[in-house]
């Protein structure tokens, strides 16, 4: 009785997955597209394109790395030139008073 | 295999026939949208040509190897899909061809929906391990090769994405 039980529920398994390869692609035995597709992008050399904007967002650890390294070195610079630039405030105070 | 590694392109046309109606199905199950199925199946295949040298039969058979490279680029194109969906710039649905004689393929396409439906209510692990055994026809034990996970464990992924599946589904799929 048992055994019946489980050839049934492994019928109604198959019957399942069956019904779900069947939905999952009608077209999907022919196989002649993807093998061109495949086959002339195995010859073609890949281009190498400019990422989209959606890429940027989707992946943005080189975009945000780059900004990083612009940021640091922004500031490296402006680290290097603020004591100029102090001097010539100081200068401009000596010469207009502290009023301004 | 090492046909594949001494670049033998017939050897490439003889994989994506055998392979390649299974991954086709198990990739539009993973992913809904169709033009993203078809281009992670090109994508897997060009990937198994690019590193079927470092291929080793000891660690895995054909098929799991190659099903182990479709299942990470899905995940992958699914984590870009959610997160562009949450920035707004997913791209509107596929329209519908309603052109005369496009009545069966109408059909084809809301059986598609409707299985594209009940999976993705399906936790993770589960949808992948239905999938691959109804699709991709592997046993047990490749399905945990595959999924790197023990064969007990398959077998209970298995009952309850079929139970989740008839809850959702009832005879609408049949």
């Amino acid at each position: 009785m048992n055994h019946t039980g489980d050839e049934t529920q492994e019928r109604q398994d198959a019957d399942l997955e069956a019904a779900l390869a069947r939905a999952l692609g009608t077209d999907a035995d022919d196989t002649a597209p993807l093998s061109r597709a495949v086959l002339s992008r195995m010859v073609a050399p890949e281009k190498r394109h400019r990422p989209a904007l959606t890429e940027v967002l989707t992946a943005p650890v080189p975009a945000a790395g780059l900004m990083l390294g612009a940021l640091l070195i922004a500031g490296a610079l402006g680290y290097a030139l603020v004591p100029g630039e102090v001097q010539d405030l100081m200068a401009l105070q000596g010469f207009i008073g502290e009023g301004f | 295999m090492a046909a594949l590694a001494s670049g033998d392109r017939h050897a490439m046309a003889r994989l994506i026939q055998r392979h390649g109606p299974g991954l086709r199905r198990f990739l539009a199950g993973m992913l809904p949208a169709a033009h993203e199925a078809e281009d992670i199946a090109q994508e897997t295949f060009l990937r198994v040509w690019a590193a079927a040298s470092r291929y080793d039969p000891q660690k895995a058979s054909p098929a799991t190897w190659l099903y182990r490279i479709a299942l990470r680029l899905a995940i992958d194109r699914m984590r870009r899909a959610r997160f562009r969906q949450f920035l707004g710039l997913e791209s509107a649905p596929e329209p519908v061809d309603d052109q005369p004689g496009a009545e069966a393929e109408l059909d084809a396409h809301q059986r598609l929906a409707l299985a594209q439906k009940g999976l993705a209510a399906l936790p993770d692990r589960q949808r992948q391990a239905l999938l691959l055994r109804a699709v991709a026809e592997m046993t047990t034990a490749e399905i945990a090769a595959t999924l790197n996970i023990s064969p007990g464990a398959v077998e209970q992924l298995l009952v309850r994405a079929r139970a989740g599946l008839r809850t959702m589904m009832g005879e609408d799929l049949a």
